[in-house]
This record gives C-alpha cells, sequence and structure tokens, in this order.
C-alpha cells in the first residue's frame, strides 16, 4: 500500500509528523483523502504525557470520520479508537509543512509512503522503545522521502512508483530542514523540527465506497411520476412498497431493492423495461400468476419500473 | 392512496359546503385581526413611551377594550355566522330524492328510497346524486357514532345509534367527491372512507333505472367459477348480490361492486389488483376490518372471483 499526493493538514504545530497509516491493502492513494487536525501543542517542547489524549480526526473525503486515534509523543500510548479493521500493512507516512508561527493554519502537505512489513498489534500498546526510535529514525529520513513525494506530486493521484521499499533507517541523517521540502512560504533556515509526534491513522479504508454516480434529474423526475402512478393504480394493496407510507399489503412480494435482486416473478429477467412490460400485463408474461393486469400505460410502466428500481437499494 | 381522498375541506362545491367554508375563513380572518390588535397593546404595554404605556394602562381600556369591544364584535359574528348558515337548517320539503346511509363499522351501507320510503336499490360505500338537486340523506348507524362528511358538499352530522339525522347535500357540478368517518369509530376508522359522485340529471336518471331494474333482474354472465366459489368459499354469507343466492347483510352489498370508484370504503382505486388484493388480504390494507384475509385461495381462485366481481355492475 502506498500513499502519496497531496493533502491538507489542520492545527497542528509540529513540523513533520511521522504517520503510520494502516490500511486495508490494496487501497490506492487516489482513494484515500485525509484531513488531519492535530490541535493544542506549544513548538519547541518536548511531547510529554500532557499530549496523551489529544485527538487527532481523520477525515475521509466520502465517508465520515473512519477512526479517531489519540495523538501522543511515544508511540506506546497509541491508542486507536476505531473499530477494528484488517490490517495488512502500514506504513509511514509524512505530513510536513506546517508552519510553527501558524499553528492553526489550514495548508496543503504532501505526503510520501512507504510500505513497511507489520501486523496489527504491532503497534498497540505493547509497542516498544526501539520501535519507536527506529520509527523516528525513519522520520528523519522523511526529507528524503517528501523530496521524492514532491516530484510525484504532478500526478497528485498517481500511485507513487518511486518510492524505495524502506527508508534508509539509522542512517544517522540530520533532521530535515525542510528546505525543499516545506511548501514555498516556508523559508529557509526555519526551525528544525524538533519533535515528532507519531501518529497512527488507522485507515478503514474499506469503509470508502465511492460515491454513487449521480442520478439524472430526469430519471428521479421519472421515479417520482413512477411513485404516484403506484398510489393512483393502489399497487401497495398487495405489495408492501418502500416509499409507499400506505397500505402495505401482504399478498405479494415487498418490493425494496429491486435493484439488487435477480428474476423477476422468478422467471424474467431483472431489466426495468422488461419490470415495465411485466406490471402492465403480468399474466400474458407469467401465465398463471396471481399478479394481474394493471391499468397502466406504457410511459406510467416505465417510470414505476424507474422507481421501484431507484428505491430501496 | 386513492386519489382525491382524504379529501381537501375548504373547497365548497354545493350550496350546503360554501357558508361553512366561508365562515370558516371570517372567522380566522376575524380572529387573526383580534390578535394583532391583542400584540399591539401588548407591545405598548412592554416597550411603549410613558406616555402610551399610561394609555393602555387605564380603566377605561379595560372596559373598552376587554368587555365592549369582544361582546360587540362577538355579537355581530355571532349574528353573522346565524345568518350565513340558516340556510343549512331550512325546512326539509320533503319532495327531495331521499338516501338511507347507515354507518357501519367500518363502511358505510347505502339504500335509495323509494316515495314509500322503502329501499329499492342498495349500495355501499358509494353515493350517486343527480347535480343541482338537494338530496336529504337519512343518518344512521348500525353500531356505534359515527359521523358523516363529505367536506366539499356539506359539514358533518353525526350518526347516532337509535337515531335518524336528516342531512341535505347537493352538488353544484358533477364529479367525484371524497368523505370520511369523522367521529372516531374504532380501529380502522381513519379508513373509512366514502365517495360522492354527482351526474348530470339524464345521466343519473338513465343510472337509478338501471339499478333498480337490476335488484329484479338476474344477474349478470359472469364467470360461473367463480360464482361458485363466490357461494363455497364463504362469500355470500356476508356479501349480497341482488338475484343470486348470495344474500349475506353483514358485509356491503357487492350487486354494482365492478362499477364502484373504490374498493375497501372509499380507500383504494377499485381495478382488478386492488380488487383481488382486498380479497387475498384485506386485514393487511385496513387492520382488524370484519373481512376475514383468504390467503388460502390459490391464484386462479382468486383470479375467477375477482373476474366474477368484476362483472357485477
Amino acid at each position: 500500500m502506498r500513499l502519496t499526493g497531496e493533502r491538507r493538514i489542520g492545527g497542528a504545530d509540529t513540523f513533520s509528523l511521522l504517520a503510520m497509516a494502516r490500511g486495508t491493502g490494496g487501497q490506492t492513494a487516489s482513494t484515500i483523502s485525509l484531513m488531519i487536525e492535530a490541535g493544542g501543542h506549544t513548538a519547541r517542547r518536548r511531547p510529554d504525557r500532557a499530549d496523551r489524549g489529544r485527538h487527532v480526526r481523520i477525515v475521509g473525503s466520502h465517508c465520515p470520520p473512519f477512526a479517531t486515534v489519540e495523538l501522543a509523543g511515544d508511540i506506546a500510548h497509541l491508542r486507536v479508537a476505531a473499530p477494528p479493521v484488517r490490517i495488512s500493512d502500514h506504513l509511514p507516512l509524512q505530513v510536513a509543512g506546517v508552519d510553527p508561527r501558524e499553528p492553526r493554519r489550514e495548508r496543503s502537505v504532501a505526503f510520501a509512503g512507504e510500505a513497511v512489513a507489520g501486523e496489527a498489534g504491532v503497534l498497540g500498546a505493547p509497542a516498544r522503545t526501539a520501535k519507536r526510535d527506529e520509527l523516528a529514525g525513519r522520520g528523519q529520513a522523511l526529507g528524503r522521502i517528501h523530496r521524492r513525494g514532491r516530484a510525484a506530486r504532478g500526478s497528485e493521484h498517481a500511485q507513487e512508483k518511486k518510492e524505495p521499499r524502506h527508508l534508509a533507517k539509522g542512517t544517522g541523517a540530520p533532521r530535515c530542514r525542510f528546505r525543499s521540502c516545506l511548501p514555498g512560504r516556508q523559508r529557509a533556515g526555519e526551525l528544525l523540527p524538533r519533535y515528532r509526534l507519531i501518529v497512527l491513522l488507522v485507515l478503514a479504508s474499506s469503509a470508502c465506497k465511492p460515491p454513487p454516480e449521480a442520478e439524472t434529474s430526469a430519471s428521479l423526475a421519472s421515479a417520482e411520476r413512477g411513485r404516484l402512478a403506484i398510489e393512483r393504480a393502489g399497487c401497495a394493496a398487495c405489495h408492501t412498497i418502500e416509499g409507499i407510507a400506505w397500505p402495505e399489503g401482504k399478498t405479494a412480494p415487498a418490493l425494496a431493492g429491486l435493484d439488487r435482486r435477480g428474476l423477476i416473478a422468478g422467471k424474467l429477467s431483472a431489466r426495468p423495461d422488461v419490470l415495465a412490460a411485466f406490471v402492465r400485463d403480468a399474466p400474458s408474461l407469467v401465465p398463471g400468476t396471481a399478479m394481474p393486469a394493471m391499468p397502466l400505460t406504457q410511459a406510467e410502466a416505465l417510470d414505476v419500473a424507474a422507481f421501484l428500481y431507484a428505491n430501496g437499494s | 392512496m386513492l386519489e382525491g381522498w382524504p379529501p381537501p375541506i375548504l373547497d365548497p362545491a354545493g350550496p350546503y359546503a360554501w357558508p361553512v367554508s366561508l365562515l370558516s375563513w371570517v372567522l380566522l380572518a376575524m380572529a387573526g385581526a383580534v390578535l394583532v390588535v391583542v400584540v399591539a397593546a401588548l407591545w405598548l404595554a412592554l416597550f411603549g413611551s410613558k406616555r402610551a404605556r399610561a394609555r393602555v394602562g387605564g380603566t377605561n381600556i379595560v372596559w373598552l377594550g376587554g368587555i365592549v369591544f369582544p361582546a360587540v364584535v362577538l355579537t355581530a359574528l355571532l349574528i353573522y355566522g346565524l345568518t350565513l348558515t340558516a340556510s343549512l337548517s331550512d325546512r326539509i320539503r320533503g319532495d327531495e330524492m331521499r338516501v338511507r346511509v347507515t354507518g357501519e363499522m367500518w363502511w358505510w351501507r347505502v339504500a335509495y328510497l323509494g316515495d314509500d320510503g322503502e329501499p329499492t336499490t342498495h349500495d355501499a360505500n358509494e353515493l350517486h346524486i343527480p347535480v343541482g338537486e338537494p338530496v336529504v340523506l337519512e343518518l344512521e348507524s348500525a353500531d356505534v357514532i359515527h359521523s358523516f362528511w363529505v367536506p366539499r358538499l356539506s359539514g358533518k352530522l353525526d350518526m347516532i345509534p337509535g337515531r335518524r339525522n336528516l342531512m341535505r347535500i347537493q352538488a353544484d357540478q358533477s364529479g367525484v367527491f371524497g368523505g370520511q368517518c369523522a367521529e372516531y369509530c374504532g380501529g380502522p376508522h381513519a379508513l373509512m372512507g366514502f365517495v360522492v359522485v354527482a351526474h348530470e340529471p339524464a345521466d343519473f336518471a338513465r343510472l337509478m333505472e338501471a339499478r333498480q331494474t337490476r335488484e329484479s333482474a338476474p344477474p349478470p354472465q359472469a364467470d360461473p367459477r367463480g360464482a361458485g366459489l363466490f357461494a363455497s368459499a364463504g362469500c355470500a354469507a356476508c356479501h349480497r348480490i341482488a338475484g343470486t343466492d348470495a344474500n349475506g347483510l353483514a358485509g356491503p352489498d357487492l350487486t354494482h361492486v365492478g362499477s364502484r370508484r373504490t374498493v375497501g370504503g372509499g380507500i383504494l382505486p377499485n381495478n382488478r389488483g386492488t380488487l383481488m388484493g382486498w380479497i387475498a388480504n384485506s386485514q393487511a390494507i385496513k387492520p382488524n376490518n370484519r373481512m376475514p384475509p383468504y390467503v388460502v385461495l390459490p391464484a386462479e381462485d382468486l383470479q375467477a372471483i375477482t373476474s366474477y366481481l368484476e362483472a357485477q355492475r
């Protein structure tokens, strides 16, 4: 799993955040969009106990906040308040470019991601200091990663290809001055990132469904006409239909989630045009059915089918 | 849901409805005007200048605003209201067409009366009247108190067990006018609807003549299997069809069920689907009504009975 591209971070006062992003795997960068809000640290202060319990909210673009994690100076104190997710790997993630003098400002930062091996729980409460140091060492190398990230920024959602599989660790690289990796406003000679906060981002990315295709107003109008036709014809005398408050007939099958159902009346292919023909004259298509021909015009029948397929899915 | 039901209540279509509607509007306007005066006085008392507050604080204002003003306004309204609605309680001439409407739990028994006051033809849940002529309704109840209300044609009048209340209705235009039981009568009271159909006088005369002939004539040609099932499945125990052995009086008369506008007591449009759905499981449509569900009938039996009933016009 790789993450790359421009994202936003707001309110954090750290110079860099080494974020461990955990994902369910197979997720491409284009489907993950983060906003990290970390609040309230004063700069030039070592993270201490007071930092524990600061909340980091991670907001997805199409999905509700999928995780709330606590921000702490020591990875051992990370606590994840998110539904359990299957974790196949995690990766360090650089979030850079927060001006220390504008701690509340939101700005674009770059991500650079690198997959590392790991299993769920490795970074939980029993994490070792050694592990932390290792991660911190990686964090120190972020400058390099970030430069690569910037190189790839042109195609924001493209998957980062040039990323090394593992960061050079223990290289003893000096703290990055971010001369090249901070956004333009950040001038050279800025303070070094003094602290690195480790943020564990749990990406319950499986909850991220691509947004449904926008329905056209024409099909919505058709569905609304269909609903009125259903009321006029009294279909609900036999069928319980989502969106029709009364009656809730029980003689025939309930009509919810038709778009996920196969076969109409156990026989016909599940297509709106077939459904329209069926509601107009069921006995001719399915001899012996109790469903009678209904007094609907062809246009009304198509509207009814549009309503039923749009409804209750 | 049937179109036009529940009926609109401030859309009069006859001489016995518009005074009610007009009076409602006048009362609403007067109440609105009084509210404005009261709120203005209150505003003055709270926020007005000293002089204004002294002016609204004296004894005079109590006499004028608290006693004289209401007495005059309410008396004027009372006189106006009584004058306006005087025509509603005019003496009944005695030569009007008479129909006996009996409230039952939860439907309406309709009997058109001859000159001798005896029923000439029967129906249920639907009343046919000629345009432009007053029709006198004998309102009775078979069980509990119901209230007859066709808002576009008249005010409400209770149907009280043991009493016969007389009400006039008249439609100034042809059309279909919805009605509704307006006194809670238990269970599915809210689903105790009614329909008045106003015909041009010539059409109405033809209709009545046909119906009176039908009372003593053999039933129309219909699905013989359906006729057999109607008898053997038990329908005939509660329903009557003129000219057949079906002679039950507990439920609605079905002699003209095929030509009715509605199914289930003025609540659903009448078509093959709703009629079949009602027979199969009326309890899902109008819970606790007194017709048992016939869920055991196979599709072909339902179809046969429905065909038979559709032919009863």
